[in-house]
């Protein structure tokens, strides 16, 4: 088995870690900054504007085509934005991937200090934004970002799989921070100014939680030394962070419609699990829940694959995800529109039988090798590496992917009854396809 | 092992090898040893959505569109009616199947148990169970997935472009098929296709992880035949004119905004396979210096609000056919579409710059170099690159090689009038009260 690598984590300041994961096994490096803040509806979605802002220009690189000029100076340097739910938490990761020295080409190897530049670039992004001569960002920028952010509000609706989750998400939660769009709405969106943009920036400066993870060649000493040299204005004060609202059932299951037209009806259910990442749970308990669900929706052989698509023929995708920090269980699936009772039946069905005990020892046993699978292969890459070992540092779990293993090995058949039997329902969305044909099917295909 | 010859390929630059063998079956092997969990292996078909078999034309048979693909579906059944995800399940790899328009392929990643693994994947591919019945309950899944990318703004806007670029060739037609060509494939079209197409002869081997040609050898030989296979039958050839079919078309679908893909059609496709792989390398760096978002392009629609953030843009080749295409959001395509045309107008007076195709050239050589820090990404380029007729390697020299002139030639030919098309998704009423049909122009 190959090793796994783990991280050497370093205070750098009260409110910012540094995570080094040394490894020589990859071509390319990896630095990644994440910022975490309470999911709020106001204030998460300036955030989402704010990166865009601070994307589009700063200091030393006045335009958006003058930072990723920068990027490809770096060798073809890449930068990546996410910007997502952490259980009750918005985490927004800004990652850096640019290729080892090692492997440019000989002319070029030793000439340039990749990692360096990529630092200097992120805090150029970050702490040092094009201001005008007041002080604020600039009104053009932030007023073409708005415009942006309510474009892609409007978008959501063009992937009818995404949206539908986030749908079903935003009614099973209303009302806690995890049920929050971090966008926004277009309206709130419209009314932002500028002057709040910048204030949002000022508070984020000086309040902030930020993990930095870094994989690659590069010692801890150099990488500490290249952030305190281009961060070294920034000491911002630690936010707390609330944990996360446990989220229970309604005494009935709550059910909405909505139309669109389009051509296949998306069906997402959710079931509430009672636990958070802070409920307290042995190793073993939480490697159930994550055996149940592999049997469950996950895995190619799943319950619901073989039900749902292999037996009844109801679609194409019909999939679970389970959410280890909010304890929240989703089935999403595309079907007929006038099939849906049908899907909707077949897959309570599953779930029940497990929590009544029908569980075969042979799909327990096939989930868990397929759990070992993905778990090995995270010293794999070094964006898998950081994703776990980033979900550890917020969770405050320390356990290494082996040790995951090991309790997944332990779980038993009726360990994973018990995890089904934690899950009640709670939601069920359809997204009702109201096109009635799909489009016209192009005639005389053959090749005569 | 089975046969003693074997070929070693080398890139000390990036301190890569990889082995390469041909199995007595005809089958063509490549296993790059990788110290990483994950082994990949892929076998690569030399068959997809837009080959036919080639024949005298009165003997000819009718291939409803999306057979390729129907067929990739199918391979999964087992003889005794069982699955065969559940084989890979039961020890923990994970199978998965795609087609494209000019192959198809069947891989697995696993972490242990590998050599059982590649047996389930050479079972797979050496064996088609269908019955009436197996066909029809598949034609309703595949039927959902036709739905589901139906229902896609972006890939209905990417596949009218396709149409309008191509009078004949079937790169114009979906992989999937449509829910009325479907209908019409049976258990017999299916076994045709198969016996022709699913031969050792016809297939390529990929295999990367921490693992020996040898060892590789000594599965294949459990498995394969150890005489020759049959080749395959010739594929028919395409004609197709220099121009594109239509230069604008338009559907009306649910969608935000409007969305656009513009395609630039090249008309002289080599047909060398070391060739077209130049051709493919030039193209990537061309598209990149034309359109890349620290170039002039993007920043002017991106900073004057004319487009919405995030515009892609990519080129492809293949036999027959090769293309560039550039999608994004914007209120006013045509507008894009003018300012394209007047960026391209611009460069054909001013220039390409030199210094563009520098930087794009480092951008080429940044993404393959990036590909060999995965399994997965090693197994399949090395078994596109073998599909193709190239090796894997000979990626570096060209890039080294290529000159600024050919990539001025290389524009000069392409970026012209009767080259373009524009493709446009409008977004229909929210609830139409009938008129819920996608009106077609000019179709």
């Amino acid at each position: 088995m190959i090793q796994q690598v783990l991280p050497q984590h370093l205070r750098l300041s009260e409110a910012v870690t540094l995570h080094c994961i040394p490894t020589d096994r990859f071509k390319t490096a990896r630095l990644t900054v994440y910022t975490v803040a309470p999911a709020d509806s106001r204030l998460s979605p300036l955030s989402t504007l704010m990166y865009g802002v601070l994307r589009r220009g700063s200091e030393a690189y006045p335009r958006l085509a003058l930072i990723n000029r920068r990027l490809d100076e770096l060798y073809g340097t890449t930068l990546t934005i996410r910007n997502y739910l952490y259980g009750d938490n918005q985490v927004i990761s800004l990652t850096a991937e640019m290729l080892e020295d090692e492997f440019l080409p000989a002319a070029d190897r030793g000439r340039m200090d990749i990692l360096g530049g990529a630092v200097d670039l992120l805090a150029q992004i970050l702490l040092h934004p094009l201001t005008d001569e007041a002080g604020l960002l600039r009104a053009d920028a932030v007023d073409k970002e708005k415009q942006a952010l309510c474009d892609s509000i409007r978008a959501d609706r063009n992937d009818t799989r995404s949206y539908s989750g986030n749908r079903l998400r935003s009614l099973m939660c209303e009302g806690e921070p995890y049920g929050l769009s971090l966008s926004g709405s277009v309206e709130m969106i419209e009314g932002v100014t500028a002057a709040e943009v910048t204030e949002h920036w000022r508070q984020f400066v000086s309040h902030a939680r930020c993990e930095v993870f870094y994989v690659g060649r590069a010692t801890e000493d150099t990488v500490r030394d290249h952030w305190t040299r281009a961060f070294a204005d920034w000491n911002p004060t630690p936010i707390d962070l609330p944990p996360t609202v446990l989220h229970t059932a309604p005494a009935e299951v709550s059910r909405v419609d909505e139309d669109m037209p389009v051509a296949q009806g998306k069906l997402c259910m959710g079931w509430a699990g009672g636990f958070t990442a802070h409920t307290p749970m042995s190793g073993r308990e939480y490697a159930a829940l994550l055996v149940f669900n592999e049997l469950f929706g996950v895995m190619q052989t799943s319950l619901l694959f073989r039900r749902v698509r292999g037996e009844l023929g109801l679609c194409y995708y019909c999939e679970s995800a389970l959410d280890m920090t909010k304890g929240i269980l989703w089935v999403s699936c595309g079907i007929r529109p006038d099939r849906r009772s049908e899907a909707e039946d077949a897959i309570a069905a599953e779930i029940r039988a497990v929590q009544g005990g029908e569980v075969s020892a042979n799909d327990v046993a096939c989930a868990k090798a397929s759990l070992e699978n993905t778990y090995r292969q995270i010293a794999d890459s070094p964006c898998s590496m950081e994703a776990f070992w980033f979900g550890r540092v917020m969770d405050g779990l320390s356990d290494t992917p082996e040790e995951v293993m090991t309790h997944i090995r332990a779980v038993t058949d009726e360990d994973v009854v018990e995890a089904a039997r934690r899950f009640a329902p709670d939601t069920v969305y359809f997204l009702n396809g109201t096109r009635p044909d799909a489009p016209d099917a192009e005639e005389d295909d053959d090749d005569e | 092992m089975s046969d003693a010859r074997f070929t070693i390929h080398t890139c000390p630059a990036l301190g890569e090898v990889y082995y390469e063998a041909t199995h007595p079956s005809g089958l063509r092997v490549l296993v790059c040893p990788k110290d990483l969990s994950a082994y990949y292996a892929t076998v690569g078909v030399r068959y997809g959505s837009m080959d036919l078999p080639d024949a005298p034309s009165k003997s000819r048979q009718t291939y409803p569109m999306g057979v390729a693909h129907f067929l990739e579906h199918k391979l999964f059944e087992k003889e005794d009616g069982g699955d065969a995800d559940a084989d890979f399940a039961a020890i923990g790899a994970e199978v998965n199947a795609f087609t494209s328009y000019d192959r198809t392929a069947y891989l697995f990643s696993c972490t242990d148990r590998f050599d059982e693994a590649l047996s389930h994947l050479l079972r797979m591919v050496s064996d088609l169970t269908v019955t009436d019945e197996s066909v029809s309950r598949e034609r309703d899944i595949i039927a959902e997935e036709i739905r589901m990318n139906a229902d896609s703004p972006w890939e209905r806007c990417y596949a009218e472009m396709l149409r309008a670029l191509y009078h004949s060739h079937r790169v114009r037609e979906e992989i999937c098929g449509s829910e009325v060509s479907i209908g019409r494939i049976t258990p017999a079209v299916l076994r045709r296709i198969f016996d022709a197409f699913y031969t050792p002869a016809n297939m390529v081997l990929a295999v990367s992880g921490r693992i020996t040609l040898e060892a590789v050898m000594a599965v294949l030989d459990a498995h394969l035949p150890a005489t020759p296979s049959p080749v395959p039958p010739p594929l028919r050839p395409f004609g197709e004119p220099f121009a594109v079919a239509q230069e604008r078309v338009s559907v009306r679908m649910q969608a935000a905004k409007p969305l656009f893909c513009i395609g630039i059609k090249d008309g002289t496709v080599p047909s060398d396979a070391r060739e077209i792989l130049r051709r493919d390398l030039l193209m990537t760096v061309l598209c990149e210096m034309l359109f890349s978002r620290s170039g002039d392009f993007y920043s002017e629609l991106f900073e004057s609000g004319l487009v919405s953030p995030g515009m892609s843009y990519g080129s492809s080749i293949g036999r027959g056919f090769g293309f560039y295409a550039l999608s994004g959001e914007a209120d006013d395509p045509d507008a894009v579409m003018a300012a394209f045309r007047a960026y391209i107008d611009r460069l054909h007076t001013e220039g390409l710059s030199e210094e563009e195709f520098e930087r794009s050239r480092r951008i080429l050589y940044a993404d393959y170099v990036t590909g060999f820090d995965s399994t997965e990404d090693i197994a399949s380029s090395l078994c596109n690159y073998a599909l193709e007729g190239v090796e894997l390697f000979d990626f570096l020299p060209i890039v080294e090689d290529m000159t600024f002139a050919e990539v001025r030639v290389l524009f000069a030919d392409t970026f012209r009038e009767g080259q373009y098309v524009l493709s446009v998704v409008e977004p229909q009423d929210e609830y139409p009260n009938e008129e819920n049909k996608e009106e077609k122009e000019g179709m």
